[in-house]
Order: structure tokens, then sequence, then C-alpha cells
């Protein structure tokens, strides 16, 4: 091949690699309409589980629904603050501070939260 | 502008002329592109999918709180919310860890009151429970999967309960595609959750569905109320999760995400810088040879520059394109093989649903951007050392 047509190839590979990467993020989807609805019927039947990138309660409940746990619940044993070494939170892709109500108990005259 | 698109064009010609620095480029930008596309791909699938929980979930969960933690919630406190102005209804829920066969899998164990049940349901193969004598439940596709359960499997007690032990049933298994946490999820009526947890007066949390435009108003009057404990001394404090607040939470994520993630690719595009300085030019003497040959044709050093810039936007764009359809074919195609394990916690390497995830067009333009600084970054400060230089020691 000659080298003004490599060139030519090479254009022709570029303008086909854009239009295939356009494509598929036009089609870019792992869900349909009807599994977003059957995905809703789930969450409407368990009344909303889940938000976090973990698919279980073993370690972190925090990782797994923070409705269920505010906040990491390594924080509290067997190390005071250790959510730090806390396996679920190490490589999670979505992370999200603990709730900001976790701290925020509901206010008192008489318990020493108001003074 | 003439001057400008032909030295595009020869920007074009060097990139077929150094084919194995190209190639060299290429790979070491998709090294470091397509995990970070397939974790933001990943990330924002998730995201997408904890908005529908949100969405679908109830306007407030409303728990007890003891030591600033969260405890269960006693059925005293059913009424009085009930009774609260704006409130729809307010229902029991039981969510707890539990572990079943002999590899001790965890499973999340859920039970809801069964009135509330729907009459007709598409996301389980199988049915609901009725009222029988066993324990009647509702598997996740992964946790069926993985103990071998059907519809119609019996498993013997696995749990102690004051009230004895009973065999339970499977009667219907989760559509594996509804989500990710359905995956070792066990769905049941909230007396056989009760029963299993051997739990008889407290819920893990109430869910309060509220009138539109009476969140707050409900929330703030739940706050104000007291819960006497059953067994606790002291009576308890309600704590109130809004479904704001927890959609706040999700939104934030993509943006104030941190820890190793962020380290790893950091470390890594530092590693690609240094990589693409050693093929772009440093390393490369006939690269340098060319550069003084240009300049001894009469090429200026902005022109040099502005060919090389061309050069790394065209092995940028090609970088991307195919580090983008990588990317989906290992999350879509391959279903996130080894990957999804990574970033997900709790799931194997081959996972048994599909992996949720979102190629948008912002992280791939970030990623873009990442590869066009990397490439750039790696050639620009080679080619204007090799053209300040003069031609007849660049030549050497």
């Amino acid at each position: 091949m000659s080298f003004a047509a490599q060139q030519k190839f090479l254009a022709a590979t570029l303008a086909a690699l854009l239009l295939a990467t356009i494509a598929l993020m036009a089609s870019d989807s792992s869900r349909t309409p009807a599994h977003e609805q059957k995905a809703a019927e789930f969450q409407r039947l368990v009344g909303g589980l889940g938000g976090g990138p973990a698919v279980d309660l073993s370690t972190c409940a925090f990782s797994f629904d923070p409705r269920l746990c505010p906040e990491c619940p390594i924080n509290y044993e067997s190390v005071p603050g250790a959510a730090c070494f806390c396996p679920r939170h190490g490589c999670s892709i979505l992370y999200y501070p603990p709730l900001a109500g976790a701290h925020r108990p509901a206010a008192r005259d008489e318990d020493g939260h108001r003074p | 502008m003439a001057i400008a698109l032909e030295i595009g064009r020869t920007a074009l010609a060097t990139v077929v002329l150094h084919k194995l620095r190209s190639l060299v480029t290429i790979a070491c930008l998709l090294t470091v592109l397509v995990p970070f596309l397939t974790g933001l791909g990943l990330s924002k699938g998730l995201e997408r999918e904890a908005e529908l929980s949100v969405r679908e979930g109830a306007d407030l969960y409303v728990t007890a709180r003891q030591f600033d933690r969260n405890v269960p919630i006693p059925f005293a406190a059913i009424q009085p919310i009930q009774a609260i102005p704006g409130v729809d209804d307010a229902i029991p829920r039981i969510v707890g860890g539990i572990v079943l066969g002999k590899d001790n899998a965890s499973a999340v164990l859920v039970g809801m009151p069964r009135e509330k049940f729907p009459t007709s349901i598409q996301c389980i193969d199988g049915e609901l429970s009725r009222d029988s004598r066993f324990n009647e439940l509702v598997v996740g596709a992964d946790l069926a999967r993985r103990l071998n359960l059907k519809v119609g499997s019996v498993i013997p007690p696995f749990y102690r309960s004051d009230d004895g032990e009973r065999i339970s049933k499977v009667v219907g298994i989760f559509a594996s595609d509804v989500g990710i946490w359905q995956a070792n999820v066990i769905f049941t009526t909230f007396e056989t959750a009760a029963h299993i947890m051997n739990q008889h007066v407290v819920a893990t949390d109430l869910l309060v569905y509220c009138r539109p435009g009476y969140q707050e108003q409900v929330a703030e009057s739940i706050q104000s109320l007291t819960l006497s404990a059953p067994h606790a001394p002291q009576p308890l404090r309600p704590h109130v999760v809004a479904r704001d607040e927890v959609a706040s939470l999700f939104r934030g994520g993509l943006t104030h995400r941190e820890g190793i993630f962020n380290l790893h690719f950091t470390l890594a595009f530092a590693v690609a810088i240094l990589v693409l300085l050693v093929t772009s030019g440093l390393g490369l003497p006939e690269r340098r040879r060319e550069i003084a040959i240009l300049k001894a044709t009469g090429w200026q050093t902005d022109q040099i520059l502005l060919r090389s810039t061309v050069e790394c936007l065209v092995l940028a764009t090609i970088g991307i394109c195919i580090a983008v359809i990588l990317s989906f074919v290992w999350l879509r195609w391959l279903n996130g093989y080894w990957i999804a394990s990574v970033f997900l916690a709790g799931v194997d390497t081959a996972p048994r649903f599909p992996v949720p995830f979102t190629l948008t067009p912002v992280p791939v333009l970030l990623a873009f951007l990442i590869g066009l600084t990397v490439a750039l970054t790696g050639t620009l400060y080679s080619s204007w050392r090799s053209a300040i230089a003069a031609p007849m020691d660049a030549m050497r």
C-alpha cells in the first residue's frame, strides 16, 4: 500500500471509529423500558432498597443502602473511627458521604443535645 | 488557514510514518482509558439504579436512634405516625442480614406486610408468598444460582427462633434484570421475616408515605415524637431520612468520588505521560532528526508544535474511540467480567445479573481530554526541545 493510500486509510478508519463511538453512545443503555418497569416494580415491592456499590449487608450496610445505615458501621467497631479501613469503601466507584442527618438527631430541650 | 490545514495533513502523515510510535501511544492511552471509562460507566449505571430506588421508595424512612446509631423501631410508633396529618401510610419493614448454605452465603432478608403485596407481579418468576405452613421465600437470582435453589425447593431450618423453626420453601425467584440489589435478597412476609429474625415487637424501619407537600411537616412531627422502647429503660428518639436527602447523596456521588479509584488513575496517568515522553522523542532519535530536517527546510518552531498538537489530537481521538468501543464490549457483551467484581462489593468474577452501566457523553469527553492531555504532555515537550535545538545538533 502506498503512503498516500495509507493516509487515506487512516482518515477513513478515524471517521469510522468516530461514527461507531457516536452510534454506541446513542444506543447506550443497559436497560430497555421493559427492564425499567420491572426494576421499578421490584423497588416498589421492597419499599426502596439499595443504592450503594454492595450487594449484601455482610460488611458495610452503608455501602448497600444509606437509608438502612446512615454511615459506615465499621466506624464504631472494632476500632472506633475505622471507617477508612472499610474494605467496601476502598475501591468504591460510587462514593457518597454519610447522611447529613446521621449526626443531626432530633434536638430536645431535655436531652442534652440542646443546652 | 491553508498553511494550518497543510500542517494538519502532514501531522496525519506523521501518524502513518511512525507506525510503531503511534501504536505504542494508542496502546498506552487504552491501558489507562479503558478501565477509567469502564469504572465511570459502571458508576453512572449504578447512580441511575440508585435514583430509581429512591424514586420508587417511601417519602420518609423512620428508625429509632440510640448511642447515635440506628436501632429497630417499636411497633408502638406506627399508630402515632399514622395519626399525623399528611401521612398516607406507615408500613413496617424488616431488613436484616442472614447466612445460608454450607458456604455461608450472605443474604439480605426483607419482610413486608402481606396486605401490601401487589395482586400481579412481573419481576418474579413464580409467585409471592401465600398463606401456608412453610416460610415462603422469594429469592434473588444470584443467591438462587449460588445455592442451587429453584421454585419449589425446600430449605431446612437455618435459624433459631423462640417459636420453633420451620421449613422454608422457595415460591419465586427475582428476575435477574431488576437491578443489582435483588442479587442476594430473600423477600417474604413481615410475619415470616419477624419469625426468622426472632423479633416480634420491632421493625427495622417504618416506610412513611405522605401526601404531596406534607413531607417536611410530617418529618418534623415525627422528630418530636417520643418512642417507648419495649425493653429499654429510656425512651428512644426517632430518626427520619427523607427521600430528597438520599437522592442528594447519589447526585453528588460522581463529583465527590474519592479513594483508590482516583489515586489509581492519577498514578496511571503519570506513568502514561512518562511512557509517551520516552516513545515520542526523548528516546526516539528518528523523530528528533525529522524535526531537525523540518527546521532546516524552513519550518518555524510554532508550526512544528502545531503539527505535534494535531498528531496528538488524532492519536487521542483514535484512542478514545477504541476505548469507548472496548468499554462497551466489556460491560455489555462480557457483562463486566472481573471489572464488576473489583468495583462492586460482593459480586462474583462473572456477575450473574446484567451489570448496570451508562456511557454518557460527559465521562467520554472527560476521558478524551485526559487522553489528549497525556498525549500532549508526552509529545509537546520533546518536540519543543528538538525544535529549539540547532538542526545540526538535533540531526546527530
